[in-house]
Order: structure tokens, then sequence, then C-alpha cells
């Protein structure tokens, strides 16, 4: 019979397959003879079984089949992730594995509070390691609870981080496997990591300390104190006090949370210097005994001390990897965050804009618009790397409110959070509004309607129209009047089409919150709260940092106006670079290079190759049949008519005043959090993302059907 | 009435399959399909899912005449003896998801749930009118279902 529990005195070196990198460490350090806390490994069998005995193995191959991983971004990554999780969420434990596990934790956990921790084959070695990677949970209690949490660190295995990090790797995503570790929960005062050799100084060694549980160290909540020491003579060479040791991580009655330390605490050196060389001679054993220099985790309690883990230290961490696990942010950094965008970014990059907007490019000589053109680019460059650096993990918001909201309520539509984010005002919503009542004026005036298709605009109409482009117009995609009206009119010439007011929130509202204990419900608010604004600050920040591009797209089209002269052949455009318009600029004599169109990129055109059926990523609930209209240019948005099937490479918050006049949107980009997902969402509109080369694949005139329920797409050449 | 065995090899088979090739037409020509499938227990039906936007959809729509082919073949020689493969035809409509198809479905294929609770899918039921079971490489057998 496989084994699926295994007690930590019965661990043999056969078992290291079936319990993990972390597990068997533990063993080997049991067996040297210092002290671990007490465990048990649920082994990958269990983990097998599970998957086995459900639906949730097909469910999983079938999730990750539907693009290769290497072709996914990280958003993909993350709804992919997003999904599997609830799978795993939504699918108990069955009764007989169950009942085997409960056996050994009855044994020996009844009334202890444990550790649940990832374990899984490979997770830790030196070439690979997956610290961060895979969950881990503290203070858990009670047999039920800890059943359940085992469950969910099996999930981990598939979070979105774990998956991006086996892409990197090459390791198989399809066979990965998990076994779980359950450790008794040692909770002691004082805790910390050595690295047995300094990744700054390999003659050094460095030990990390602080008070209570190691959780608050290695979750990067609480600065420790640090030591540098002597690796061959055990002096220190080095100590650096925190700027503070005010927190403490605390012991809920399930779960842990940060708090303020005691003021003796917070004066008190966590460890004296026998203590110190205790660790050094402890790591240096470590190393030797497995091989390879250690990072070791530990902690003391009652002068007894613990090793909780041990595992070899990797070289490098690639910059990726290190980046998306920065756009993991907790609660007090979101908030933070919130507040530097709101208060500092966003008034900042309307000032920017407003500024901009004031210069007249028209009178400045060639020279001089050279000098703007080369400032407004800055600029916008600098913009978008605050973008990058600052937006986006603000966005990860939604992202922590969507993970917490499906591990409360569990629902069996795992998007069923956006429903309490969306509605939430968005700019461009605002602004599309504006736009269906312009459009109103003129379906319920047709004698107005066809004078304005005539050329002839009314004051009154004239007035609307700036108005509307003094409060949205001035973005990297809307700012001329002719295109401004060629879709207000192609939009009065068909019925209104209004966002579908959604019923229900308040009973997703309610779900959500009648999840929580009564004495978390102010966590609840906060995290529904930032959730929201993420939300509509992932849309609305586009915006603003839209009109900058569009002032400095502004400089590029007065340049590109006076050069015109200079050129043979077709109209100047966008396939010009911007050093040679600088050249241009510059002197007088020079004819700028324009860049040859490839006319020959839309795959399918002159091949007998035909791609026929897609799957991407189901973004936008519904199915629907039209024409495509495929999006080279943002210029081209303005020729789109209602009705058709917008084909594009990726929507930004700029170019959505277009989604209410199509009925269903394919997109390169991929993701369900993404604008064109959250817009298509807000309209109702069918919505397929993540489909490759879109834009190349499907051309103008194709019928093409959207089926957002299952993701595909199907293309129809005539 | 074909003899206890052929039934049992013939239920047999039907429950240890999972996908069957699915074949229509249209304008005079054949087209085939992997799909995944289920039986009632008197194999009088066969079930399957497809996403309204295929051909395959399409063209059961029009005509609803199809066949499909069930087997165990492995790839190998040895298939020229112990391959077993059966031949259902029939009529194929499009029927409601109710309680009871669901059930005979998302037995055999509890991963497809999403698939086939989605609104773009279709559920097809062949109405089987006759099997054709072909074994030991040319021993063939036919039972006529109505």
């Amino acid at each position: 019979m496989k084994e699926l529990v295994i007690p930590m005195e019965n661990i043999q070196e056969e078992h290291r397959d079936l319990i993990g990198s972390k597990a068997f460490s533990l063993h080997s350090i049991f067996h040297i003879g210092f002290n671990v806390p007490s465990y048990i490994c649920i082994t990958t069998n269990a983990y097998e079984r599970y998957l086995n005995s459900s639906s949730l193995k097909g469910r999983i191959i079938l999730e990750l089949s539907r693009k290769d991983i290497s072709d996914m971004r990280w958003e993909e990554m993350w709804d992919t992730s997003l999904r599997i999780r609830n799978m795993f969420l939504n699918t108990p434990i069955p009764n007989s594995l169950a009942s085997d596990i409960r056996k050994y934790i009855a044994e020996r956990f009844t009334d202890t509070p444990v550790v649940v921790r990832s374990s899984a084959p490979g997770e830790d070695s030196s070439q690979t390691s997956f610290a961060g990677l895979h969950e881990s949970y503290v203070n858990i209690r009670g047999t039920e609870a800890i059943l359940e949490h085992i469950r969910l660190v099996w999930a981990s295995l598939w979070s979105d981080a774990a998956i991006l990090y086996r892409k990197e790797l090459g390791l198989d995503i399809k066979h990965s496997k998990m076994a779980v570790l359950v450790q008794e929960l040692i909770a002691g005062d004082v805790s910390g990591i050595i690295f047995s050799s300094s990744p700054e100084n390999k003659e050094q060694l460095v030990i990390e300390a602080i008070h209570g549980l190691n959780k608050g160290l290695v979750d990067g909540d609480i600065e420790p104190d640090r030591w540098s020491i002597d690796r061959r003579t055990a002096s220190i060479d080095q100590y650096s006090s925190p700027s503070g040791r005010n927190r403490i991580v605390h012991l809920r009655d399930s779960g842990t949370s940060l708090e303020s330390s005691s003021d003796e605490l917070s004066r008190t050196v966590p460890l004296d210097e026998t203590e110190i060389h205790r660790l050094h001679s402890i790591a240096m054993e470590l190393e030797s005994s497995f091989g390879h220099p250690q990072d070791i985790e530990w902690t003391k309690k009652d002068n007894e001390l613990y090793i909780l883990q041990s595992r070899p230290i990797t070289t490098a961490d690639d910059e990726e990897k290190l980046w998306y696990l920065s756009l993991r942010r907790n609660m007090n950094n979101l908030k933070q965050l919130r507040l530097k965008i709101e208060n500092e970014l966003i008034p900042e990059m309307i000032e920017d804009a407003r500024i901009l907007g004031s210069v007249d490019t028209g009178s400045m000589n060639n020279e001089e618009l050279a000098g703007e053109i080369i400032r407004r680019k800055e600029l916008y460059d600098n913009w978008d790397k605050r973008y990058t650096d600052e937006f986006i993990p603000f966005a990860h918001g939604m992202r922590l409110f969507g993970q917490v909201y499906n591990d409360m309520v569990r629902p069996s539509d795992p998007y069923e959070f956006m429903g309490l984010l969306s509605g939430s005002g968005l700019l461009s919503i605002k602004r599309n509004k504006r736009l269906g009542q312009m459009a109103d004026i003129l379906r319920t005036d047709p004698s107005r309607f066809d004078k304005i298709m005539a050329g002839s605009i009314d004051d009154s109409f004239e007035k609307e129209i700036d108005t509307f482009l003094e409060d949205f117009g001035h973005s990297g995609s809307i700012g001329n009047r002719d295109e401004l009206l060629k879709l207000i009119t192609e939009m009065a010439s068909r019925p209104e089409k209004k966002i579908p007011v959604e019923s229900g929130h308040s009973d997703v509202e309610e779900k959500f919150f009648s999840s929580f204990p009564e004495k978390d419900r102010a966590f609840a608010e906060e995290l529904l709260d930032i959730g929201r604004i993420s939300y509509r600050l992932r849309d609305d920040d586009n915006i603003y940092l839209g009109r900058i591009e569009h002032q400095y797209l502004l400089s590029l089209d007065e340049a590109k106006r006076r050069l015109a002269d200079r050129i043979e052949g077709p109209e100047i455009s966008n396939d010009i670079e911007l050093q040679e318009i600088l050249k241009a600029l510059n002197n007088e004599t020079y004819v700028p290079v324009i860049s040859k169109m490839d006319e020959n990129k839309k795959t399918g055109s002159d091949s007998k190759l035909f791609k026929r059926q897609i799957q991407g990523q189901p973004a936008g609930k519904g199915l629907v049949t039209g024409i495509a209209h495929v999006i080279d240019d943002n210029k081209e948005l303005f020729n789109v008519r209602s009705g058709e099937i917008l084909v594009c490479d990726a929507i930004d918050p700029n170019m959505t005043f277009i989604v209410p006049i199509v009925s269903g949107i394919v997109e390169r980009r991929g993701g369900m959090l993404i604008h064109g997902a959250i817009i298509a969402r807000e309209y109702g509109i069918p919505c397929v993302t993540g489909i490759p080369d879109a834009t190349m694949v499907i051309m103008n005139g194709d019928e093409v059907t959207v089926d957002g329920y299952l993701g595909i797409v199907t293309i129809k050449r005539k | 009435m074909p003899d206890d065995r052929t039934m049992k090899v013939l239920r047999n088979l039907m429950k240890k399959q999972n996908f069957a090739v699915l074949a229509t037409f249209h304008d005079d020509e054949p087209y085939t399909n992997l799909v995944g499938f289920a039986s009632s227990d008197d194999l009088r039906y066969i079930f399957f899912v497809t996403p309204v936007a295929t051909k395959k959809y399409t063209y059961l729509r029009d005509s609803g005449k199809a066949s499909i082919m069930i087997d165990n073949r492995s790839n190998r020689e040895s298939d020229l003896k112990d391959a077993i493969a059966v031949n259902a035809t029939g009529t194929v409509t499009e029927v409601e998801k109710t309680k009871e198809f669901r059930e005979i479905y998302l037995r055999k294929h509890p991963y497809l749930t999403d698939f086939l609770e989605s609104p773009s899918s279709a559920m097809m039921r062949m109405e089987v009118h006759r099997y054709i079971i072909a074994s030991r490489f040319q021993n063939v057998v036919e039972i006529d279902m109505r």
C-alpha cells in the first residue's frame, strides 16, 4: 500500500521523493542530533490520490493546455493560478483519504497548534529555490483546520509565482507534485535565520534575529538585528541594530497578527554573544553535513534551540522573479501606495499634462521644437517607468481582494469578486457616458444629426464638443474634433447601448462580509476598499498617463507636419523614427528616412495555413458573431462601425471609448483583469483575450465568433 | 437479439473508452472530430458536447446524420487481434442539459463540467440505430437498436 502519511520517526532515505526536500532536510537535521519540532509528512502519494479521486487532475490539465505556459504573460498566469486555486478550494479531500490523515494528526496534534508548510520534491536544491513561492500557514489548530490548510498548501503548487518560476526553470508543470509538512508550532521567544556563507562576503556568516516568531522576519515585516561573523574564528566582524524593535508577531486564536512589542523587548538585543557562537557552530555543522552553504531558520524557546528548516543557498535570483514577487504586496504596503498614488502621483501627472498643454509648440522654431520633443519624451518615459514601479504593484490590490474573497466565500465562479469591484466610477466609463449623452442628443434630433453629417455644427453642440475635449479629450487617442464627431455620429446612428445594471451586488457583498467573524469585519471592509480603489485606478492611471503621451504625440505631429515637404511619396505618419525627426528638425537640408511598411505581415494572406479556431482566455461572458475590424493603429478606431468585432493588440483605457459600439472584443494581450476585459465586462460584451498574434491572424472583414464563455475565437474567411 | 457476450463486449468498451471519433458530413464532404462521449446504460443513446460555433455543430444541426467510432486500439501490431472498433450510426439532435443527461455525461467526464455548463456549448445526443462491432481484424457483427 502506498504511504500517505509518514511521521518523522519513520522517515527513511527512500522516502526523499515522497516527502519533498524540506521534510527530508528536517529528517537529516534530526538525525545529526539537533532539535526539530515534531512533524508528520503528508506524502506526494496523498496529493496524487486527492487529484485522482476527484476531477481535479483533468481540470488542471485542461487549464494548463489552454495555452503554452511559455506564451503566457504574468497576468494570464495569475488567472490560471486563480482558477486552479479555486478548484482546490471547492474540492474537499475524499473521506477515505481524510480519515487516513486525521488518524496521524490526532495522534500528535489534537491540542497543539501547528505550522502547515509546503515540501515539494525539488523545491529547495542548490540550483533551484522556491522560497516564498509556495504557501506556509502558521498557528493552525484542530484536525479539520489542518486538513483545510493541507489543501491550501497543495493549491499553492499552482500559485502564479510558482508557475512562473517553473516556466523559467523549465520544470515539468503538468507533473509537479506537492508533499506537506505538518509541524508543531514552537512559539519561540527569539527567532531568526542564518546564512552559513554571506552572499556579500564568503568569509563571513550572517545571523539575523527578532523577538518572537520567525514569520515577521521571513515575511519581511520586521527588521532584524544583524551580525556578520567570521566563519573561521567565530568573531563578530560587524553588528547592525534595526531602526526599531517595536513590532512582534502575535499568535491569535488562529493565524498570526503583527502587533506592537513591549518597551522592554524593544530595548533588548535578541541574542547575546554566547548564543551567537552557538548558532555559528550549528550553522557550520549543518553546512558540513549537507556539503553546501545553508540558509537556516531557527527559533529559541525557554533556552531550547530548534532548527525549523535548512536549505542550500541558491546562487542567483533572476530579476523577473524578484520583480514578480515584489508585486505581492501586503495590506499596509498597499495602503501606503494608495496614498502616494492618490495624493502625489496622480495630481503630479495631471499638472504635468496641464503644463505641457499650455506650451504652444506651433510658435517654436525647429530647434526649439526638437528640444521640446525630447523634454516631452523624457517626461513620458519617466511616468511610464513610475507606472511600472508603483501603479502596477498597486493593481495587486484587486488581486489580493480576489484571492481573499475566493478563500473565504469559495464561489463556483472564481471571478465572482469582480462584481464587487465593477461600477466603481471608472473615468473611462464616465467619459463613455458623456459620449453616449452627446450621441443621444443627435439620436433624438434627426434634423440636427443630418446637419452635422453635412458639416454644419450649431453653437450649442460645438460647446458640448469643446467641454468634452476639455474634460476627456486630451488623451493619447481622442484629441481630434473631426474624429470625435465621426465617433459620435456613428454612435448616434445606432440604438443606444447602456451599461447593464448588474443586480445582486449587495448579495455578493453580504456573502463576503458574512464569511468573516465579527472581529475581522473592519479588515474585510478595508480590503474591499483597497480592491475597489485598485480596480478604479488601474483604469484611471492609464488615462492620465495617456494625457502626457498625447502631449508628446502632439509635438511629434507638429514636427511631422513641418517635415512633410521634405518627404516624397506617402503621407508621413508613425513609421518614422524619433531620431530621424530630431535630425531633420536640427538640419534644414536633411531628408528623414521613412521605415518601410511590412506588406506581408499578415499571415494567412498568402499562406495555405489558416487558423480557424483559437483558444485564449474567456474574459467577458457572452457569444457573438460579427465582422472583424482589426486595429493596427489607434487612428483606425474612428473607422470602427457599430456591431463590429474589435480585434486589437491591447486595449488601454484611452481606447475604450470605442467599446460601447462594438459587439465583441478579441485581444492579443491576455488576462481577466486587464483593461479590455474590465471594460468588456462593464458593458456585458463578449471578450476573449490572450489570442496570440490576434491582429495578424484575423483580417478585416473576417466573420468572427467570440465565445467569451469558453475563450474560443472562430474565424470564417470568405 | 444479440448474444450476451457481444453485448458485454460492447458495454465494456462503451464504458471504458472516453473519446470517440464523430463523423458528420456537409456538401458531400465527410468531416471527423474527436469528442468526449458517454452513453446511456441501455446503450440506446450516446451523448457528447460541442461549442455551438463549430462546424460539427452546424453540420449536425443541418442534417442530424452522423456516425461515431469507438475503439480500444493501442497502436501496436497486437491490435490486429485484440482491437475492437464499434461504429454507431443514428440521428443526432441537440438536447436540453437536463439533470439526468448531465449526470450521465459528467459521471464519465467530471473535468468537463465548465465546458458542459457553458451557455455556448450544446449537448448532443445520438439515438443509436445500429452498432457495428468489428473484432479480430475482420469479424463484424451488427446490432439493431430499434
